[in-house]
């Protein structure tokens, strides 16, 4: 049996450097990911939280390895929904591999404890949050996603 | 913070939406009157409905002239299908042994049910920031997609049932289909027949479905290869070499260079 996961993989023009800045540090983050602003002093064990702008966290994690501009594995858990919130934490893992000028970056979200209420709504929730990160590492600029045309239309 | 998918399912959780996309899979392009006729629902009702529905991506609309026709997205639907349902399908399968031969042979005789062999598909997702026309001419033009699709160019008429190529540089194919349905800059359907090496071509043609929605000042681009019998050599190695592309043709658009340098 195989276990649930998703896996993506990105290929950005930038530098490990900046990819991890881009990963661990609030400035960054929120300009890709649904607004939140990233807490963490990046030590094993420690707390790693995605916050709204009112301070409202929305995942919550602990730091479970480190490895600077290569490897970072944190645990995950969605709190902002009561759904997710009640499914025991699975684990996100964000692997960085320089080829040129290029970086590959791979996101693994595994551990879940079967087919989840977490795993069922992130399957599609990554992808804007890459999408959103290869374009403010190449450009500078964030992503805006809007709502499809038509709903903004009315 | 609301991933995707939960407005999808959220928007599924209701009879009446689910009455309209029954009413949009048996016609697809209807407008508002012609929904509201068929439906014992106010018009302001179909609207609310229609809103919710199209904020979770399971309807997109387009103007032609004075009307708004609205046409069903199975993609959503297809991603929690392909992504949840079928393992749990596939694990009941697994426990029933010899009855599930006998489930499968009934359903493939079965037309209007889908086979529960294990067809396989692969679907990715991007998000552009680009219009819904530059994004077409990138998909469907040599001079780009030179620039992010394994430096082959691409060639068609993209008139329905007329033939397309990838051609490497050296003019070898990469790979060949025909147009199945190309409705710019929306959707576009074609077969392929994979030739980029010696483990693919044997392979019989797989589907493709490019679909562009616009959201805002960004399109989401889905591509969808199905159709595929079984885990083949073809499977894998588009299943491995997508990304690529989809990234080439993200930065390709956003920064006007390709992502890697031509080969």
């Amino acid at each position: 049996m195989n276990a649930p996961k998703h896996v993506y993989e990105v290929y950005i023009r930038t530098t490990p450097e900046k990819l991890w800045e881009a990963i661990t540090r609030p400035e960054m983050t929120r300009q890709f990911f649904y607004g939140n602003d990233v807490e963490s002093d990046w030590k094993v064990g420690s707390p790693v939280r995605h916050k709204s702008p009112d301070g409202k966290v929305n995942l919550d994690g602990k730091v479970v390895e480190v490895v600077a501009q290569r490897r970072l594995v944190t645990t995950f858990c969605a709190v902002h929904d009561a759904e997710t919130a009640k499914d025991r934490p699975s684990r996100v893992t964000w692997e960085i591999e320089p080829r040129g000028e290029v970086c590959r970056l791979t996101l693994t979200h595994d551990d879940f404890d079967g087919i989840t209420a977490t795993y069922k709504q992130v399957g599609m929730g990554w992808n804007p949050v890459l999408s959103g990160l290869k374009t403010l590492l190449e450009t500078g600029k964030p992503l805006v996603i809007g709502a499809p045309a038509g709903a903004a239309a009315r | 913070m609301v991933w995707p998918v939960e407005l999808a399912f959220k928007a599924l959780a209701d009879r009446s939406r689910r009455s309209l996309l029954d009413r949009l899979f048996e016609r697809d392009g209807q407008t508002l009157t012609q929904l509201c006729a068929q439906e014992e629902m106010t018009r302001f009702g179909v609207m609310k409905h229609l809103r919710v529905l199209e904020g979770a991506g399971l309807v997109t609309t387009r103007r032609v002239g004075r009307v708004k026709l609205h046409y069903l997205n199975p993609v959503p639907i297809r991603l929690i299908h392909d992504r949840w349902i079928t393992k749990y399908a596939a694990t009941w399968a697994g426990a029933l042994g010899d009855l599930k031969r006998q489930l499968e042979e009934e359903t493939m005789s079965d037309t209007l049910a889908r086979p529960a062999a294990p067809a396989r598909r692969h679907i990715q997702q991007i998000h552009i920031r680009t219009t819904p026309e530059r994004l077409w001419e990138a998909i469907t033009r040599a001079s780009d997609t030179r620039n992010y699709f394994y430096g082959t160019l691409v060639e068609s008429t993209w008139q329905k049932g007329a033939s397309l190529t990838y051609r490497n540089a050296d003019g070898s194919l990469a790979a060949e289909g025909l147009v199945i349905e190309a409705d710019a800059p929306r959707r576009l359907v074609h077969t392929l027949s994979a030739l980029w090496d010696d483990q693919v071509t044997p392979d019989p043609p797989h589907r493709v479905t490019w679909t562009i929605e616009p959201m805002a000042a960004v399109c989401r681009l889905t591509v969808d290869h199905e159709g595929f019998q079984g885990a083949t050599a073809t499977f894998r190695s588009v299943q491995g070499g997508l990304g690529v592309i989809l990234d080439g043709l993200k930065t390709l658009l956003e920064t006007g260079q390709p992502l890697m340098p031509a080969q």
